[in-house]
């Protein structure tokens, strides 16, 4: 509510009418939405998680600082994860894995994430979507499969991964969101032709970049641990500070644009 | 054991009451002023009302609206002001509201005279399910939503959460389309219908035939239309609208307030004309009823509802309650006169023509048709608040003005404004429909200062020299802002 449907004004604006933008205003409107589908999609799933606890029921975790991973292997062990087991569980295991031949072995690979972008709707856009992480997914892999990757990387080479995998991972969204490939497109070469123009069309507030650093911040943070074991831990009035940021900013920075939770459309 | 649960709970309760205010207090103090700006359409109007006001006006669009060819364009709460010279009448228009809305607006308005009037619009049409379940409910509600009776930081958060939504589009649609079936319709008189879906049903088979005998596709629809708005009965349990009307009746008890309840003129004729008696029947219960109910509990209700003939009806293929000149002066001399018994001493019969007496021009009553002379000027010794819904003032009309005759090629337009905040928005217009060449508009821009006192403005226009002789003059403030800018003694010199 509160990153999300901030975020979403400006996202909203840009996918709009991307000629009226400059070239770095569309690139911080493709970036505002690799927060924002994850602000909103992350936030559901904890209410989801945290209302079924309340019944009894433990359901397991949907995100795990996905924009911290390495590779975009990666990125899939921790985003979505409630999906991409199931695809892994009952397709891709049962099709053989990568325990076969290379060219079955893409089949394979192109197959699960082709249906995994056709399972958001029947639209190019998310065939395109899926086709493209198929495509990384496999040159990664064979890079991997070239490279020595067995000692521990360094930081800057974890810091140069990571910017990698989020910058592709944000590219890739834009055929997401975009309601047609001709759209995605024009995303892509506005950002080129609009270099120029001036960069004042946009106003973010500075509380929405306020909440937006303290999200990125607690990514960082949480990397490899969940929220409730590390705050569990903090002493109390620390712990009720963290409450108390975390209840303010809902109640009072929430955004006032009637912004559906994203995935209801899939 | 219990204890222990008792005492863990009971001191994270209260902590968690400490923070509750500590929080709102912090969003008050840093926060609540921005989003108020932003998000409340309504606090510019409600400030704009000062605490000393004597006859405040709530009203929509029918206060505010006026015909192209009205001389006075001034709204109703204007016109009941010149009825009571002497005292200060305020108005918050508010366009599509209704009682829930006005409520609000009460809440949070202050009026510190003994005994001020407060006269509510009452809208019949308001009372039915389209009105009720109408889709600009949202954006109404969210925009009153911050002034809401409750910690401001609670109000924020039910904004967040939307909550001001009463559905989606087709929830919208699906519960109006139930109302008209399954809503009773009562008469005194035997109607042919029981709800407006049958009777809607039977303007749609039948439709309405023209004098040769043909279907009358405009009628047809004009007919349907008016069943669908007017074929109700007022349901004083169930109606949300009565419910809100005797809140705003428990309020000004509190405040001690003298209420009004301005029911507005519906265009009967017309629904006469359409349906016969039967129509007509309907509305004249609900309109007793309404009266007789809000009566019974002490407040002054003022029937308008047959007051407005047709002709005087702006849109004449659509039910509003917008009114040309005469309609609006008829309703606020109707107002004034009913309000006469407990404001007798304020009370001027004659209206606006005893108050230019009393400034000594009685020689220009509003409406005369002065003939010119080249350096001609005019004044208007009556101050006019624009701004904050009130969009046009100090308007000067004259008709037949032969510029050719007059030599002019300029008119320089002198006006006395006072602001308490700087209002660059504010313009002044000029709109000339000539012989030999048609409709100008020109505005230029007047800024204004906020320094609280009277200041002398003056904009000059060209006059186009092919213009010949104006039809109709018009000269007028217009300031579209919320901003409030008091304008009086108008001049014009033509050079």
């Amino acid at each position: 509510m509160v990153i999300a449907d901030n975020l979403s004004v400006f996202v909203d604006q840009v996918y709009e009418a991307p000629s009226g933008y400059s070239g770095l205003e569309i690139l911080l409107g493709m970036g505002f939405y690799s927060f924002q589908i994850y602000a909103d999609f992350f936030g559901y799933s904890i209410i989801a998680i945290g209302s079924a606890r309340l019944l009894g029921v433990k359901l397991m975790d949907n995100f795990k600082t996905p924009y911290l991973s390495l590779g975009i292997g990666e990125f899939w062990q921790r985003w979505h994860i409630s999906l991409s087991t199931w695809f892994r569980d009952y397709l891709y295991f049962p099709m053989g894995g990568n325990r076969v031949a290379i060219w079955r072995w893409l089949y394979n690979i192109f197959t699960v994430f082709l249906l995994s972008g056709i399972w958001h709707g029947a639209n190019w856009t998310f065939v395109f979507w899926g086709g493209l992480y198929a495509l990384v997914y496999v040159i990664e892999n064979r890079l991997d499969s070239v490279c020595d990757t067995s000692a521990k990387p360094s930081f800057l080479k974890r810091l140069i991964l990571t910017a990698k995998t989020f910058i592709l991972v944000t590219l890739i969204w834009v055929f997401f969101r975009s309601p047609s490939i001709t759209v995605a497109f024009e995303m892509f070469g506005a950002v080129w032709s609009n270099l120029s123009l001036p960069s004042s069309s946009l106003q973010v507030l500075a509380v929405i970049w306020l909440t937006l650093g303290a999200f990125i911040l607690s990514d960082f943070l949480l990397y490899n641990k969940r929220f409730d074991t590390v705050i569990s831990a903090l002493s109390m009035p620390v712990r009720w500070s963290v409450y108390a940021f975390l209840l303010f900013a809902v109640c009072s920075f929430s955004g006032v644009t009637d912004h559906p939770f994203i995935y209801f459309q899939f | 054991m219990n204890k222990d649960i008792a005492t863990y709970l009971g001191s994270r309760l209260i902590l968690l009451l400490i923070l509750f205010v500590i929080l709102n207090q912090i969003y008050v103090v840093f926060f609540l002023e921005s989003d108020l700006q932003k998000h409340c359409k309504a606090i510019g109007k409600i400030r704009a009302v000062d605490s000393d006001t004597d006859i405040l006006y709530l009203g929509e669009s029918s206060n505010t609206a006026f015909r192209q060819d009205d001389v006075d364009t001034r709204p109703i709460s204007a016109m009941i002001h010149d009825f009571y010279p002497e005292l200060k009448v305020k108005n918050v228009t508010y366009e599509a509201s209704h009682a829930g809305i006005y409520l609000s607006l009460l809440e949070n308005i202050s009026l510190e005279n003994e005994n001020p009037v407060v006269i509510v619009t009452m809208n019949m049409r308001s009372f039915n399910a389209r009105w009720i379940h109408s889709k600009l409910e949202n954006a109404l509600r969210k925009s009153t939503l911050l002034l809401e009776n409750r910690p401001a930081i609670v109000n924020r958060l039910l904004m967040g959460l939307s909550a001001y939504q009463s559905g989606t589009e087709a929830e919208i649609l699906e519960e109006i389309q139930e109302h008209w079936k399954n809503d009773v319709i009562r008469s005194e008189l035997e109607l042919n219908y029981e709800s407006i879906y049958e009777w809607n049903r039977a303007i749609a088979i039948n439709g309405v035939l023209d004098s040769l005998g043909k279907w009358d596709e405009a009628k047809t629809q004009l007919s349907a239309h008016y069943v669908k708005t007017y074929a109700f009965s007022i349901d004083t349990l169930t109606n949300p609208r009565i419910k809100d009307f005797d809140a705003i009746i428990s309020l000004s008890k509190k405040r001690g307030w003298k209420l009004v309840f301005n029911l507005m003129a519906e265009n009967t004729e017309k629904a006469a004309a359409l349906h016969g008696n039967q129509l007509l029947s309907l509305m004249e219960s609900n309109r007793d009823l309404l009266h007789s109910y809000f009566s019974r509990k002490g407040v002054l209700v003022v029937d308008n509802l047959e007051l407005v003939s047709d002709e005087q009806f702006i849109d004449q293929d659509w039910t509003t309650e917008h009114y040309a000149q005469k309609g609006r002066m008829k309703i606020a001399q109707h107002v004034s006169s009913s309000m006469s018994p407990f404001l007798a001493a304020y009370y001027r019969e004659e209206g606006r023509l005893a108050e230019l007496a009393l400034a000594g021009e009685k020689s220009h009553s509003w409406n005369a048709q002065d003939h010119f002379e080249k350096g001609h000027e005019y004044n208007n010794m009556t101050e006019v608040s624009t701004g904050a819904g009130v969009e046009f003032g100090c308007t000067f009309q004259r008709k037949d003005v032969d510029l050719v005759a007059l030599g002019a090629t300029t008119v320089q337009v002198k006006i006395m404004a006072s602001s308490k905040t700087l209002n660059d928005q504010a313009s002044m217009v000029l709109e000339l429909v000539g012989t030999a060449r048609g409709y100008i508009f020109d505005s230029k821009p007047m800024k204004i200062s906020g320094s609280d006192s009277w200041a002398n403005y003056e904009i000059e226009f060209n006059l186009p020299p092919d213009i010949a002789t104006a039809e109709a003059l018009k000269v007028y403030v217009h300031n579209p802002s919320d901003i409030q800018v008091k304008v009086k003694d108008i001049s014009l010199i033509f050079n």
